[in-house]
């Protein structure tokens, strides 16, 4: 067995197991076994997958902030406490789901949507989507390059927008040939196995250990 | 300020919920309306490498003033080049990576998300491009204005029904940013279109192309009875908070 979670559990598995873990945590009353219990599946994710820390506490920053915004108006109206709540649920939610995050490789996620049942054009669509987002990232940094190098300033500009969907575009209709002369898209998936059972054993019992502060 | 909902904010099943059903329900009549265009020019594939663009466009926050960002949301441009059908289908695409390679917008939430940010703006930018087939410009500014302001509207009743936020302040920002970052995307995007129309006039597809066919209109109409049927199924569990009559009736009450 690997030691990164991405490497021994499936695709499939992973999706189950962050929509019933973070579902589990944002329905869950802010208790501090909701909390801890957050706080432990963030550290194993975390540990398993080894991803890079600073990036990753960059993210959850800007997360953290963007959820205090959402969550103020809340407090405004309903009082300090309240505010404190929604905040201190959906943050151990959004942290986990952000943890869970760095187990994908991005074109993972289309055979995943349609081995659980999503209907096929959108599970293509997000392969599609998720395997030329690299490529439409290139072809932006090389018309920002090639506007610098004739002396222009490779700011994002509309007309360097324009142009990167047109390619983009022209790139797109290669692809979807490309897509029909293979006849068949690229969501040929593995489904679940049994080395998923660890995981999806795992994530069940700490969204039931979530929800425990509900019990009297 | 982000228009992206994330878990943990709304708890109410009836808008979770009714959210859920009249964003699947959207999704359904789109991916129906759009099997029937078939043809490798406007396929799957095509689609997916523009939601491609859009998910690095909407990676791009524009600050507005200290503290308070918006980013661009796409749907007009993807309307003009891929038709409202295919349009939703690429922005359900994106708002389903960034919720789970970026935890950006929760799952829980998907169904609030779609609505205001996929659905909502759709809609508009295809009721203007019908309102007004010949004025490309006008399309794309109006469009995105008012695709921003409904959904930025929806998500701040949201917010003040499900959640009890305080509605001046809820309504004046989220509102506010969305009318300012509409009017600047939609200029934005008027320049795009206008671009492409004459340097790729094919990749704009015509105003005509935006109509609702008479079958997709009754299949509207039954999942919009549908979705009213489980909000006022799922109401009286909409928020602990007491509603609008009982803080009235609270208010006028008289003192023995």
């Amino acid at each position: 067995m690997t030691s990164r979670l991405r490497d021994w559990a499936s695709p499939p598995a992973r999706l189950l197991a962050s929509v019933a873990l973070v579902s589990s945590l944002a329905f869950a009353p802010p208790t501090g076994v909701s909390l801890a219990t957050a706080g432990v599946a963030c550290v194993l994710v975390l540990a398993l997958e080894r991803p890079a820390l600073r990036r990753l506490a960059l993210r959850a920053l800007l997360a953290l902030l963007a959820l205090g915004a959402l969550a103020l108006p809340i407090g405004l109206g309903r009082g300090g406490g309240e505010g404190v709540e929604v905040a201190l649920r959906s943050g151990s939610a959004t942290l986990v789901a952000l943890a869970l995050s760095t187990t994908w490789r991005a074109h993972e996620l289309g055979p995943a949507l349609a081995a659980l049942g999503v209907p096929r054009a959108l599970g293509e669509v997000v392969s599609h989507m998720t395997r030329q987002f690299a490529g439409v990232a290139d072809e932006g940094r090389r018309l920002v390059l090639a506007r610098k190098l004739r002396g222009g300033d490779g700011a994002v500009s509309v007309e360097l927008v324009s142009t990167l969907l047109i390619r983009t575009a022209l790139r797109a209709e290669r692809v979807g040939l490309a897509a029909e002369l293979r006849r068949g898209g690229y969501n040929r998936h593995r489904g679940f196995t049994s080395r998923d059972v660890p995981l999806l054993l795992g994530a069940s019992a700490l969204g039931l250990l979530a929800q425990a502060g509900r019990l009297p | 300020m982000r228009v992206h909902l994330a878990d943990g904010i709304l708890q109410s099943p009836a808008l979770l919920g009714g959210a859920a059903v009249i964003s699947a329900a959207g999704l359904a009549l789109a991916l129906r309306d759009s099997s029937a265009e078939s043809g490798a020019k406007h396929g799957l594939a095509f689609t997916g490498t523009l939601a491609a663009v859009v998910l690095a466009v909407q990676a791009l926050n524009v600050p507005l003033f200290p503290g308070v960002s918006a980013h661009a949301i796409g749907a007009s441009l993807l309307v003009f080049v891929l038709g409202p059908a295919r349009a939703i289908i690429a922005l359900t695409a994106v708002l389903l990576a960034q919720a789970l390679l970026f935890a950006d917008g929760g799952l829980t939430a998907l169904g609030i998300n779609v609505l205001n940010i996929a659905l909502l703006p759709v809609v508009c930018v295809t009721a203007v491009r019908r309102l007004a087939p010949a004025r490309l410009g006008l399309q794309a500014v109006l469009g995105t204005t008012l695709g921003n302001l409904a959904g930025s509207l929806c998500l701040a009743a949201m917010l003040v029904v499900g959640a009890g936020a305080e509605p001046r302040v809820t309504f004046g920002v989220l509102v506010g940013v969305q009318a300012i970052s509409g009017l600047v995307e939609g200029a934005l995007t008027a320049a795009a279109v206008s671009r492409i129309a004459r340097r790729a006039p094919a990749l704009v597809r015509p105003s005509t192309d935006a109509r609702v066919t008479p079958t997709l209109t009754r299949a509207a109409l039954a999942w919009t009875v549908i979705a009213l049927g489980v909000l006022v199924l799922l109401l009286p569990f909409a928020s602990a908070s007491p509603d609008a009559l009982e803080v009235v009736l609270d208010k006028t009450r008289l003192e023995p």
